[in-house]
């Protein structure tokens, strides 16, 4: 491991980290933070482009990673310095699981990787990169919005979609937690974010996603991700399939079937606005029934649903 | 069901005062904890927390304008940023690691505001702050948070990123329509916005992300600070998404009555003014169960030990922003004895 005196740095005179009171929200710093910032500031301050400054770079976001001007400075040292940008890779990896929260190092790892595709032949020799990170941090907390939002940069840039990867990857997630929203937007993307709305889509491929999703729904016919997800089927692609064809399916999970299995509001709420163009009436006796008995919390929102069924 | 109002003034007070040395990672968002520590006291709107935000208040004017660059383009978070701090100081400082950055820059002026700096339109130089702000857009119409010195903007970029731009051009063209020397391209954003709406009714942070009540709030309320009227009808999928963001629990366990910020999440305080001041943005607060939430803040997640509010009830720790947005929840649901919020600019009234 690399440490502070590893370097020269007598012919650096620290700069002051900040006033010795300040009158707002007044810091009580640590020696070594002071010695480290003091350090970095002198170095960014010379704009010195070298193997100790990349050292302190390391430090500092270490103790600071919110620091927005450290992330700059250490790309132009990686540049400068001709860095071996896999090892810089592996080094955010490691960075990325300390600091699960942070927003500066995925713009970084962005740019690491857009320099290295210059370098690169083979997508799938940087994508082999991602993953490994991807999943672990993905295990650790499977609604991780920054990784999932840097999943999806993935999908875009390198046009990933309907890959059998990433769709086994987002059954994976979906078999482990039917529940897990992210990756069902992440799915949603993967199948059909490079297609148009209403654009010409396979038949027998969209039966397929929607069986899947069915599938999904009567394993846990409470969860709005999955309903959302069907939903969003049916009006992306309103040209070719009709909402009004899920009646059948939804009115299963209502009180409009005998012994149902199970009451689910979003399967209510599906069937009230299927009925609206047809039976206003069978509207208005679901919306009443989820104000009062099934989904009581939301019962104002379920009188203005039924107050805007006469007004259209 | 009271609010503590001593503890949070005592709370906020030390918040503003001294932190421990565990902060130093927040070094960077500095001005975000005295920001919403600011809001959160003025809010409480009484004799002690006026007291607290006047005292010396010259010299806390003095210091936010420190975080100003000196080529007055806007501000940066903190004064670890200044690489001339202590020296004499030279108006064509132009290092490439001392940037100006958005948040700072909104924070500070928000500051400002609350501190009613009456100076601030003349020591401001409007239009190179809003020079600043426009060469942040990118080519898709969304702004990344800081500018570099050759011109290009880096760093993060989503939604708020969005809010910001617009919550800046707002303030500082004040009540009149002020025009800037550079402005944004307002049409760019308004549909990089819709962009981020997502097939479930909300909005993520960029084009094709998770819906997100925090992002879902920046969107709505940039498009507000646009000039865009709101209409509920036009917003049928958006309404439904927020209303569903409250949670009725089965178990009666803690959550109940609380916000979630995506699909089966469980409750933080937070979500709770993203979505109701998101449904306040259409005049539609009233579409969720005002009772539950109030309960679910006051019993749940204010914290009685140590004054403010926690972020969930599991965390035991009061942070400034999931205080001050619990305050700023109940000030919209008419709780007594709270100042009213602009949400345009998201200060009190």
């Amino acid at each position: 491991m690399v440490v502070f005196e590893d370097f020269e740095w007598d012919d650096i005179t620290p700069i002051d980290i900040a006033e010795t009171t300040a009158p707002l929200c007044h810091i009580l710093y640590t020696e070594e933070f002071k010695k480290v910032m003091g350090y970095a500031k002198a170095l960014m301050a010379q704009k010195e482009y070298s193997e100790r400054a990349y050292f302190i770079t390391d430090e500092v976001i270490n103790i600071a990673s919110a620091h927005y001007t450290i992330w700059k400075y250490r790309f132009d040292i990686v540049v400068h310095l001709k860095k071996n940008l896999v090892q810089e890779l592996d080094w955010c990896d490691n960075i990325a699981y300390e600091n699960e929260k942070n927003y500066q190092i995925w713009p970084y790892r962005q740019q690491i990787i857009e320099l290295l595709e210059k370098e690169t032949e083979s997508v799938d020799d940087l994508l082999k990169l991602e993953y490994p990170l991807l999943d672990i941090m993905i295990e650790q907390d499977s609604k991780n919005y920054h990784v999932w939002s840097h999943r999806r940069w993935l999908v875009e840039k390198f046009k990933l979609y309907r890959t059998q990867r990433e769709l086994e990857f987002t059954n994976d997630k979906i078999n482990l937690d039917v529940r897990n929203n992210s990756a069902w937007n992440h799915r949603f993307l993967v199948q059909f974010g490079d297609i148009e709305s209403n654009s010409s889509c396979d038949k027998e491929y969209l039966r397929d996603e929607i069986i899947l999703t069915k599938d999904k729904i009567d394993l846990c016919p409470e969860n709005p991700s999955s309903w959302n997800y069907l939903q969003a089927i049916y009006k992306k692609f309103s040209v070719i399939l009709l909402i009004e064809d899920l009646n059948l399916f939804a009115i299963q999970y209502t009180h409009l079937v005998e012994n149902p299995r199970v009451i689910s509001i979003q399967a209510l709420e599906l069937t009230a606005e299927i009925y609206q163009k047809s039976d206003k009436n069978k509207s208005e006796e679901i919306y009443e029934l989820l104000s009062t008995t099934y989904d009581p919390i939301r019962k104002n929102y379920w009188s203005f649903c039924k107050n805007l069924l006469y007004q259209n | 069901m009271s609010l503590d109002a001593s503890k949070h003034v005592k709370y906020f007070q030390l918040c503003l005062d001294m932190l421990p040395s565990r902060f130093e990672e927040e070094d960077s968002n500095k001005l975000a904890i005295v920001y919403f520590s600011l809001l959160g006291l003025l809010l409480l709107r009484d004799k002690q927390s006026e007291d607290i935000v006047n005292i010396n208040r010259e010299e806390k004017i003095e210091w936010i304008y420190k975080h100003y660059l000196p080529d007055k383009s806007g501000f940066r978070g903190s004064l670890l940023y200044d690489l001339q701090l202590n020296q004499p100081k030279d108006s064509t400082n132009s290092n490439e690691y001392d940037v100006p950055n958005m948040a700072a820059t909104l924070f500070s002026l928000q500051i400002l505001y609350m501190f009613k700096d009456k100076r601030i339109m003349d020591r401001l130089d409007k239009n190179r702050i809003m020079s600043f702000v426009s060469q942040c857009q990118t080519e898709d119409g969304s702004f990344k948070s800081c500018l570099g010195r050759d011109g290009i903007a880096f760093g993060d970029s989503d939604l708020r990123h969005c809010m910001i731009a617009c919550t800046i051009r707002r303030i500082l063209s004040g009540c009149e329509t002020t025009t800037f020397q550079d402005d944004i391209n307002v049409e760019k954003l308004k549909d990089h916005i819709m962009q981020c709406l997502n097939y479930n009714g909300g909005l993520g942070g960029s084009p094709n992300e998770e819906s997100h009540a925090g992002l879902t709030f920046c969107g709505l309320a940039s498009l507000k600070l646009l000039g865009a009227e709101l209409n509920p009808n036009e917003w049928r999928n958006t309404i439904r998404w927020l209303c569903h963001r409250q949670i009725q629990s089965q178990s009666g366990d803690d959550n109940n009555g609380g916000f979630n910020g995506r699909e089966n999440k469980s409750a933080d305080t937070c979500y709770s003014f993203w979505v109701i001041g998101s449904l306040k943005l259409f005049n539609m607060e009233h579409l969720i169960d005002q009772k539950q939430i109030k309960q679910y803040l006051i019993t749940v997640t204010q914290n009685k030990f140590m004054g403010g509010f926690t972020k969930t009830s599991e965390v035991k720790i009061s942070d400034p922003l999931h205080s001050s947005l619990a305050l700023c929840t109940l000030s919209i649901l008419g709780f007594p004895g709270l100042a009213q919020l602009d949400l345009v600019t998201m200060t009190p009234l």
